[in-house]
Order: structure tokens, then C-alpha cells, then sequence
């Protein structure tokens, strides 16, 4: 990242494949200078929740700071299987109910992609900061860098990228002087298929 | 009508050979027209074989598909959960992952427990007579159509097991428009999925246009199908690829495959043209060769007619041009030589009818023409009636043949005397007519010095025979206007 003009505040901007401002650009660490966990100074993780309502994952996005716990509570009367394949962290919790709500943690920098076995359209992301410090862009895809000290090991990602298949892309290679232009378009709202207001209204009409 | 041999010729020309085209245009049109409906026969019943060889070969790989779905594990641990909502969700869930349309579960015993569509009594049956019948054979090569709330779809049911038998995966795929345009694509004949053929209410899933499906199920509601087929030109094939076991009249499905017939006679429609074009010019040559012909032919014939109507009417001096050496020359040649025979015989004929045949002088016939032309004129003339006074006696003494020999002497002499002053002629027996062109003065004194020379003794083999002649004078128009 080249900062152009000194006195200016800087700023990145990100635009997405149509070119609309891309708001939710997130940048995050992936290497602490010191592990502020390992080291032993005793800072407790914070363990915050992922819940599951009406198969959606709600919120659909957690930030989190590395060596945070992440819970998973199940809302619905319907079980889920929540698992990720993502290599930060990988997981599996078979079929459980709302009874119960397991959780993992998650030591290491990166981004987590969570999914349900039996709902194709429940996705989660869970981005975490190895120092849990973010930066996001605003609704007009301005991301304020000023608090930023250095490029190195800062990363930008955006939920849609998993969709793209794009990777994090390292600070280093962002610009203040341009628009930054990042290939991914918003998912499409996907209409209730004709099988699930069939069931749905079997489920509504049988309760 | 009077049709004169040139037309007559051409008509017989152009005719035979009009219809001999005609017998091979029509022979032609109807071969073309057998063999097209033949080409579509056989295109048709190969759009059966893959039409059948398609749907069996979908239904072999939706039940892979489904195979492969009942075996994911978290499906099975889904359906094992015993908890409906879970059960549907996963149902649902899965379903879509193959694009299903229609989702059921039954239980090992194959009754229903969660079902996106919930089936008729009738329509139950249908599948459940397709499960037995798969069942019995142990093999699932026959593809399975059912109805389920009105609607067509293709059926495949699999095993669910954990590792128990859970119950039946089935799955549907609706049998819509959609799926009868690909397979009018691939078989390259229409498609026409035919719901209760026989029932009250037909309905037509087909591949054509909506107002071709319309069409259709009016035609199979009123029972015309066959004038529906002949109006859109199309030939169509009833094909049962599709066993359905439980068959009823509101729940059968057929498959109706139409093929164009027009697409079958493209090529024949060039043909078919090119033929006319053929026919058209050979017929036009045809006409003009005749024309041709036939002006060389009775080109002849006619100069010859016009010559024989010109010696008709009494002209006798034709050129007749003699052309080569055929009959028409021939024909020339004996119009020529009769020509000049009737004009021969006429002037003999003619002569005859005017003059005395014993003294050679004009007859009373000619007199009464000649004095009918000169009372025309107006003008004065005179007619002198000379008679041989005694010639009946000069008859009685020496006898008709003497007598005759005198007259013809006589008039011989009358002749050379009235030369160019009298018109003579012989009326009758001994009496004589003079017509002077001039009054009766002129005339006496010519006729004083003609009597004169004419009354002298006539000797014929020495003997002289003496001649008492009286004569008696008219003037017209003086005296008589008529000629009697």
C-alpha cells in the first residue's frame, strides 16, 4: 500500500465487478508481533455466538480475535449439521437440536467458511484477527486507514470472495491512489423453491 | 364449328402429348406423395426407438443420481433423526440438489410418509402398480410416469438404508414443456405427452406451440384427430413407451409423436417444379413445332383448295404451283389437267346452248339474250323477221336431208351477208331474225341489198333450188318495249 498524499486522511476505496461501491470489505491480521493469548498474560477469550434461526446462520458474519470461542446454538426445530472444511479451522457437529450449543475456538488468523450438511443455502463466515483488531469499508466502499501503522500481515477479504473463489488480498497490494476493483458480484436472492412452499405450507397446515 | 385441319392437327399433337404428361405428372405426384409419407413413417418410427431409448436412459440416470443422494451420509443421519421438520428439511434440501420436482418418502413397507405432492386415490395407484411391477421383475429398465395432483412426472425410487432399510427415496421430474422440447430436439419429431387420452378432459404437454397444444386437445376431446393431423399436414404415431400398469381412462399418458409431412416433401417440392417447368415447355414446343409442321403441310393443301373453289366458280386460268412430287403434287397436277377439261367442256357446252346446232347460227336462246340485253340499252334497233317462204314445200320435194344441206347453205350465206351489219339468228324451221343496231330506215336500206344477194338461187350439185323469201320489220323501243 502506497500512501499517496500525506496531509489527506487515507483512504481506501473498493468497488465490486459492476462497479458499485463495495461496502464490508474487511481487513484483518494474520500475524501478531506478540500472541497476546500464549504469552500467558492471562487474557480471558471471548466467546461469542453464531446462532442458527430459521436456517440462516444469524449474524451470517463474526469477527473475531484469534483464540476467541465461537458458539453455535441451534433456534430452529430443525437439527443442523454445522461444519467447515475452511483450514483455519475445520469442525464438524453432527445433526443436534436446540438443546444444545457446541462450540469451538480458534486459535490461528484467517477466514472461516461455516455450512450445514442438510441446508445447502445456510453459510456463515467467521473472519478472525490475530490481534482482533478490524477494518471495514463503509457504505460507499471508503475504508478510513489511518489508524494502520504498516502492510505487513494485513490482509482484505470480503464474504463474496468465497463465492468468487478469490483469496485475501495482502494490503501491500491495495492502493489509496485508485479504486481498488474487486471482482465479486452480490449472490442472487434466491426465491422460495416450489418444493419448500410445498412443505412449508404442509408443515404450517399440519401444526 | 367449323375447325380446319392445321387446329385439328394441333389440337391432336398437342393433346396426345398433353396427356401423356399429365399421366406421368400424376404417376410422378403420386409415387413422390407414397414415398414421402413413407420417408415420414420411417422417421417417425425412428424418433420412437429414441424417444423410447431417451426417456429409459433418464430414467437410469435420475436413479443414479438418486442413488448417489440416499447414500450421503448426512442424509441418512437426517432421515435416522426420526424428527419430521429435520426429515422434510433434508428431503427438500437434497431433492434440490438434483432438480427435482416432486419429492416422496415411503417407509420399508412403501407407504408414504412425508410427500411433496399428495397423490389421488387414482393416481396412487398408477404408482404403486409401477412399484409392484418392478418389484416382480427385479430390474428397473422401464421408466415410470405418474401423475401426482393432475401433473406429469418421472419417477425413480431408491432404497434408503442405514445400513437397515430406512424406507424409499423417491424422487419426480416433471414431464413439462421443457422436457418435450429437448426431446423434439433429439428425436426430431414432435412430442406430444397425451393425459387421458379417452377421458372427458384430454391434456397435452407438447413440444409445438401453445396453439398447436390447444389445437390437440380440442382434436382429441371432439374425437378428430385424424382431421386435425391432415390439416396441419402432419402424420402422427401412437407410441406406449411408457408402461402404465394401472391404467385408467382420466389417468393414462401416452406419448403422441407427429412429424411434419411438408419438411418430408421439401425435396420433392423442387422436384415437383422443375417437373412442371418440363412439362410446360415441352408442351409449348410441342405447339410450335406443329405450327411449324403444319404450315409445311397443308400450306399446298390450302393454295390447292383456294384453287379448286377459284375453278368453281368458273375460273379456269389458275397457276397452280406444283409442289414435289407427293400426293399434294399429284392432287396439283389432276387439278391442273381438270381445269383445263372443264373449261373445254364448258365453252363446248356453252356454244352449244347458243347456236343451232344444224347451221351453226345463234339459236333463239341466244336471240331472246341478245334482244332481253338491247331493250335494256334504250336505244333504237330494229328486228327483222326474214322467213323461206317455201321451204316446206322445197321440204316436201326433195326431202329433209336436201333441205337441210339448203338451210345450212342459206344461212351460211345470211351469215356472210349481215356480217358486221345484222345480229343473225335462227329461230326456228325456216324463219330467220335480223337485229339492226340503228331505226327501221337505216335498216330497210341495208336489208333491201342483204335480201337482194340472199334470195339469189342456191346450187348445190348442179341442180338449182330457188328461194322465196318474205321479211317483216319492228323498230324498238319504238314498237314493243318487251322482248316478246
Amino acid at each position: 500500500m502506497s500512501v499517496a498524499a500525506a496531509n489527506a486522511p487515507p483512504t481506501l476505496l473498493f468497488q465490486d465487478a459492476q462497479g458499485a461501491p463495495l461496502a464490508g470489505v474487511i481487513l484483518f491480521q494474520t500475524q501478531a508481533s506478540e500472541d497476546r493469548h500464549s504469552d500467558g498474560s492471562g487474557l480471558t477469550p471471548t466467546v461469542h455466538v453464531m446462532d442458527q434461526v430459521q436456517r440462516q446462520f444469524v449474524p451470517d458474519l463474526l469477527l473475531v480475535a484469534a483464540g476467541d470461542r465461537v458458539s453455535f446454538p441451534n433456534s430452529d426445530s430443525i437439527r443442523h449439521h454445522v461444519y467447515s472444511f475452511s483450514p483455519t479451522r475445520t469442525f464438524d457437529f453432527e445433526l443436534y437440536g436446540n438443546a444444545e450449543a457446541p462450540s469451538v475456538d480458534f486459535p490461528q488468523a484467517g477466514f472461516v467458511i461455516v455450512g450445514c450438511n442438510i441446508h445447502d443455502n445456510m453459510i456463515g463466515h467467521i473472519v478472525v484477527s490475530a490481534t482482533g483488531e478490524f477494518l471495514q469499508s463503509d457504505d460507499q466502499g471508503a475504508m478510513d486507514i489511518s489508524s494502520l501503522s504498516t502492510d505487513d500481515g494485513w490482509y482484505a477479504w470480503h464474504p463474496w470472495m468465497a463465492t468468487a473463489g478469490i483469496q485475501p488480498i495482502a494490503a501491500s497490494d491495495l492502493t489509496s491512489a485508485s479504486v481498488n476493483v474487486i471482482a465479486v458480484e452480490a449472490p442472487q436472492a434466491r426465491p422460495e423453491t416450489d418444493l419448500e412452499s410445498r412443505f412449508r405450507r404442509r408443515l404450517q397446515g399440519g401444526r | 364449328m367449323v375447325v380446319n385441319f392445321r387446329t385439328r392437327l394441333l389440337l391432336l399433337i398437342a393433346g396426345g402429348i398433353g396427356l401423356a404428361l399429365f399421366v406421368v405428372v400424376v404417376a410422378i405426384v403420386l409415387a413422390t406423395r407414397q414415398s414421402v409419407s413413407l420417408h415420414t413413417e420411417r422417421e417417425l418410427e425412428v424418433s420412437e426407438r429414441v424417444l423410447g431409448q431417451l426417456i429409459n436412459y433418464r430414467d437410469e440416470q435420475l436413479r443414479q443420481s438418486a442413488y448417489v443422494l440416499a447414500d450421503d451420509f448426512g442424509f441418512r443421519q437426517a432421515l435416522a433423526s426420526d424428527d419430521e421438520e429435520t426429515i422434510i428439511s433434508a428431503l427438500t434440501n437434497h431433492a434440490q440438489r438434483l432438480n427435482a420436482d416432486l419429492v416422496m418418502l415411503l417407509n420399508p413397507q412403501k407407504e408414504t410418509l412425508l410427500a411433496s405432492h399428495s397423490l389421488s386415490t387414482g393416481e396412487r395407484a398408477i404408482f404403486d402398480a409401477h412399484m409392484e411391477a418392478e418389484a416382480i421383475t427385479q430390474t428397473a429398465t422401464t421408466a415410470a410416469i405418474i401423475l401426482a395432483e393432475d401433473d406429469a412426472f418421472q419417477v425413480v425410487w431408491v432404497p434408503v438404508r442405514a445400513p437397515h432399510l430406512l424406507g424409499w427415496l423417491t424422487l419426480g421430474f416433471a414431464v413439462d414443456r421443457d422436457l418435450a422440447e429437448q426431446l423434439q430436439q433429439l428425436t426430431n419429431s414432435y412430442v406430444h405427452f397425451v393425459i387421458g387420452r379417452e377421458s372427458l378432459q384430454p391434456r397435452v404437454i407438447s413440444s409445438a406451440s401453445e396453439r398447436i397444444q390447444q389445437q390437440l386437445e380440442q382434436a382429441l376431446l371432439t374425437g378428430q384427430l385424424d382431421e386435425f393431423l391432415s390439416h396441419e399436414e402432419k402424420q402422427a404415431r401412437w407410441i406406449s413407451v411408457i408402461a402404465t400398469p394401472a391404467d385408467t381412462a382420466e389417468n393414462s399418458i401416452e406419448v403422441l409423436l407427429t412429424a411434419s409431412i411438408g419438411s418430408a416433401a421439401q425435396p420433392f417440392n423442387a422436384l415437383r417444379t422443375q417437373l412442371l417447368v418440363i412439362v410446360i415447355v415441352t408442351l409449348l414446343v410441342t405447339v410450335v413445332v406443329t405450327l411449324v409442321a403444319s404450315r409445311r403441310f397443308v400450306e399446298p393443301l390450302s393454295v390447292l383448295s383456294r384453287v379448286a373453289d377459284a375453278i368453281a366458280r368458273g375460273q379456269y386460268k389458275q397457276k397452280i404451283p406444283f409442289i414435289g412430287r407427293d400426293e399434294v403434287g399429284t392432287l396439283a397436277h389432276a387439278l391442273d389437267s381438270m381445269q383445263s377439261a372443264i373449261e373445254e367442256r364448258e365453252k363446248e357446252i356453252w356454244f352449244q346452248s347458243q347456236h343451232d346446232v344444224l347451221t351453226g347460227l345463234a339459236n333463239q336462246r341466244a336471240f331472246h339474250e341478245y334482244a332481253y340485253h338491247r331493250l335494256q340499252r334504250q336505244e333504237p334497233w330494229s328486228l327483222i323477221v326474214v322467213n323461206l317462204d317455201n321451204f316446206r314445200r322445197l321440204n316436201e320435194m326433195f326431202g329433209r336431208s336436201i333441205c337441210d344441206e339448203l338451210l345450212q347453205q342459206f344461212a351460211q350465206r345470211l351469215e356472210r351477208l349481215c356480217a358486221d351489219k345484222f345480229f343473225l339468228a335462227r329461230l326456228q324451221g325456216d324463219e330467220f331474225v335480223l337485229i339492226y343496231d340503228g331505226n327501221l330506215d337505216h335498216a330497210e336500206v341495208e336489208l333491201k341489198s342483204v335480201l337482194a344477194a340472199a334470195q339469189e338461187n342456191i346450187v348445190m350439185q348442179q341442180v338449182s333450188y330457188s328461194l322465196a323469201l318474205s321479211a317483216g320489220m319492228v323498230e324498238a323501243p319504238r314498237h314493243a318495249q318487251e322482248r316478246d
